[in-house]
């Protein structure tokens, strides 16, 4: 079942909340992002007041969580109808909660500790959150197992790395920070902890892998739009879970990594790409605005676009050029030109639109599957485009009429053609065969009375029978011939006018281009007009000569017959030349006579044969 | 010329009264067939020094039979007969490997002896 759009009648109910999304979601959401900003606003007081190292630490960290946040924030407002958005703040107030564990603050006391503690075990859920939202880019929905699968494995790790860390503590940093960097451990053993710690970073650097692998097959198992949609946030996703497992591969390698923290330039880059995936969802956001940019032109050129232009500016407002339009009619589904389509039932649901009612269906929508992802978009093209739909269907339905009616003229021609053409064959076969062999008896007969006494007038009879016979098989043969000249059928269009050229009283100048051998009914068509113009030209024109051109050009074969006779010719209703046009128009031709009075008459007629 | 004469027609009254027609005026006409397959099979088992054949066959038409005939070991003379005449068939009749075509409202036994005589 194809998904169905129909055109909202009603405004959303309320002027601040997103069309669909209810106003209890709005809050939520708003809450989410207010707590991250708060707790990002605590942790740079914290940083201020009790922070030993550089500014420059905590300006990165605190805006790699702002970035987060407000990321997230405007993908809510971009994608209001998917999770994604609210994963990122969550992401976002989940870096703001652990901020505080890798600050190497120096104050003592209970709360500081246990401020600290919370935080490092928040951080276990740092990787599989921010997994969650890497791999549910850009719908906020991870849909394939692979996703699925790797996610579950992420979930079950970070609570495994979180138990570990309450349980042994992380690993002591070897930098400055003596104090409350080492909070309360349940186990305090060195080797225990550096054992767990090298686990956790091994168990980091293998996830991180498995899920950019899983990223990058997507990609490349994308079509091309979603591609397009994919590629920016991809690399960047890609290259954060290639550091991560860099920065855990390293501390798997040496225990003491505390100094991991501060190699500024692994840190730098660190930063930089993970500032760059919610970076890349500004990209995504500027590619909504300009799809939006682009609904509004279509909305405004839509009035004026042509049926036949519609495909295209359809395709370009949904960002898809490969995309197809196709619409119903009762003899199946037809393009804008009225040209069968065929369509794989049932349709895929996700990369098919059908536009109307699920009665009376407008159109159907081929497009990327991608874009089963913004409802809103097809939404809204679709709406817009409604009517111009509605009106390119109809011109559909006609032309579709129209070329079956043309297919049905040339059926008739052709069929007509053959029941000449076994007509023919059946008088040579049959009749005539017969004439002969009575004309054999005949002969036989008169043989076997040449011994014998006969009368004058049995050898008359004889003689006159044979003669009738004679006249008889001569006009069946000339009847068989204008039924459909059997020189056609055998050796082809040259031949047949040749013979025709050379069997009337008026000298006929016949120029005919090497020609391949053309469908019976172009041939039988050319050969009949050649064939009704030189009769008329011997009936009616008085003419002293005639010039027969055939040639082909173009995919379409052009044929001329012109005489110096008085002209004035006109195909009257019911005429050979009327019947004739008849016949050329069917098969999509072109017939032009020119007979003005005393200067002769040109008739040219030119038929498609590609 | 050489014996026998193979007569190839799908139509059984003219097969019948042409036969009727050759023998009265001399000729001997070993066997008869209706189709191009048929005709192969009695050039094979008969061995006949003519085949008169018409040029519309119902399985195969008589050139292709001409053909095949051309290439045996002992091929006979072949003589096309057709309702159809001579333009009718154009330049396939000048390229056939054939001795002679007649129209068959011109089939005789003297217009056939006159081509065979003329080989």
């Amino acid at each position: 079942m194809a998904h169905l759009i129909r055109p909202r009648s009603a405004e959303p109910p309320a002027a601040r909340t997103r069309p669909g999304v209810d106003s209890r979601t709005v809050r939520r959401r708003t809450a989410i992002l207010l707590t991250g900003l708060a707790m990002t606003g605590a942790d740079g007081w914290l940083a201020a007041r009790w922070g030993t190292f550089g500014p420059a630490f905590y300006v990165k960290e605190l805006t790699q969580v702002a970035v987060w946040l407000v990321a997230g924030h405007l993908v809510t407002r971009v994608r209001p109808h998917t999770p994604m958005g609210t994963s990122m703040m969550l992401l976002g107030v989940l870096l703001a909660a652990d901020a505080p564990a890798a600050f190497g603050l120096v104050v003592g006391g209970p709360v500081p500790r246990l401020l600290v503690t919370l935080a490092l075990l928040l951080t276990a859920w740092q990787l599989p959150l921010g997994a969650h939202v890497f791999l549910a880019y850009p719908s906020g929905v991870i849909r394939d197992r692979a996703g699925r699968t790797v996610m579950v494995c992420g979930y079950a790790f970070g609570a495994l790395a979180g138990l570990s860390l309450a349980v042994f503590g992380p690993v002591e940093p070897a930098g400055r920070c003596r104090d409350v960097c080492a909070p309360m451990r349940i186990v305090d053993r060195l080797p225990l902890t550096d054992t767990a710690a090298q686990g956790v970073a091994f168990g980091t650097a293998v996830f991180v892998l498995v899920g950019g692998g899983v990223i990058a097959r997507r990609f490349l198992r994308a079509g091309r739009r979603e591609r397009r949609v994919l590629a920016f946030p991809a690399v960047t996703m890609i290259a954060t879970a290639v550091l991560w497992a860099v920065v855990s591969a390293r501390s798997t390698a040496n225990p003491d990594s505390g100094a991991d923290r501060f190699d500024s330039v692994l840190a730098l880059a660190q930063f930089a790409s993970l500032v760059a995936v919610p970076a890349s969802y500004f990209l995504g956001l500027l590619r909504e605005r300009l799809d939006e940019a682009r609904v509004s032109d279509l909305v405004r050129q839509i009035a004026a676009t042509a049926p036949d232009r519609l495909r295209p500016a359809l395709a370009t407002a949904l960002g898809d050029p490969h995309l197809q339009i196709a619409f119903p009619t009762p003899n199946g589904h037809v393009d804008a030109g009225g040209a069968p389509v065929r369509l794989s039932e049932p349709l895929d649901p996700a990369r098919t639109t059908v536009i109307g009612d699920q009665d009376h269906p407008i159109a159907v929508l081929i497009h990327d599957v991608s874009l089963r992802a913004e409802p809103g978009l097809l939404q809204a093209v679709s709406a817009t485009a409604r009517l111009a739909l509605e009106n390119a269907r109809l011109q559909a339905e006609v032309r579709a009429q129209l070329a079956e009616v043309r297919a049905s003229r040339a059926r008739i021609v052709a069929a007509e053609d053959r029941a000449r053409r076994r007509l023919e064959r059946d008088l040579h076969d049959g009749a005539q065969q017969r004439l002969l062999s009575v004309g054999f008896a005949l002969s036989l007969l008169r043989q076997s009375l040449s011994g014998r006494e006969t009368t004058a007038e049995t050898t008359e009879l004889l003689a006159e029978a044979q003669a009738e016979l004679g006249a008889a098989t001569a006009e069946l043969r000339e009847l068989a011939r204008g039924i459909h000249p059997a020189v056609l059928t055998i050796q082809g269009l040259r031949p047949a006018l040749e013979q025709l050229a050379l069997r009337g009283p008026v000298p006929v100048r016949l120029r005919v281009a090497e020609l391949p051998r053309l469908g019976p009914a172009v041939e039988a068509t050319a050969y009949f007009v050649v064939s009704e113009a030189l009769a008329n030209v011997i009936r009616h024109s008085r003419a002293g000569r005639a010039d027969v051109t055939v040639g082909l050009s173009a995919g379409r074969l052009r044929v001329r017959v012109d005489d110096d006779g008085i002209g004035g010719a006109v195909a009257r209703p019911g005429s050979g030349l009327a019947g004739l046009a008849d016949r050329v128009a069917a098969l999509d031709g072109e017939m032009l006579l020119d007979s003005p009075p005393q200067k002769g008459t040109v008739l040219t007629v030119s038929l498609p044969c590609g | 010329m050489a014996a026998g004469i193979l007569l190839v027609d799908d139509h059984p009254g003219f097969r019948r009264l042409t036969r009727r027609l050759l023998e009265a005026g001399g000729l001997e006409v070993v066997g008869e067939a209706a189709d191009g397959r048929e005709a192969l099979r009695r050039v094979a088992a008969l061995c006949p020094g003519v085949v008169v054949m018409d040029v519309f066959l119902p399985d195969m038409d008589g050139f292709a039979v001409a053909e095949r005939l051309a290439a045996s070991e002992e091929p006979p003379v072949v003589v096309l007969i057709s309702s159809h005449c001579r333009a009718e068939l154009g330049t396939r009749l000048d390229r056939a490997p054939i001795t002679g075509f007649l129209a068959k409202d011109e089939l005789s036994v003297q217009r056939l002896t006159e081509l065979l005589s003329r080989r």
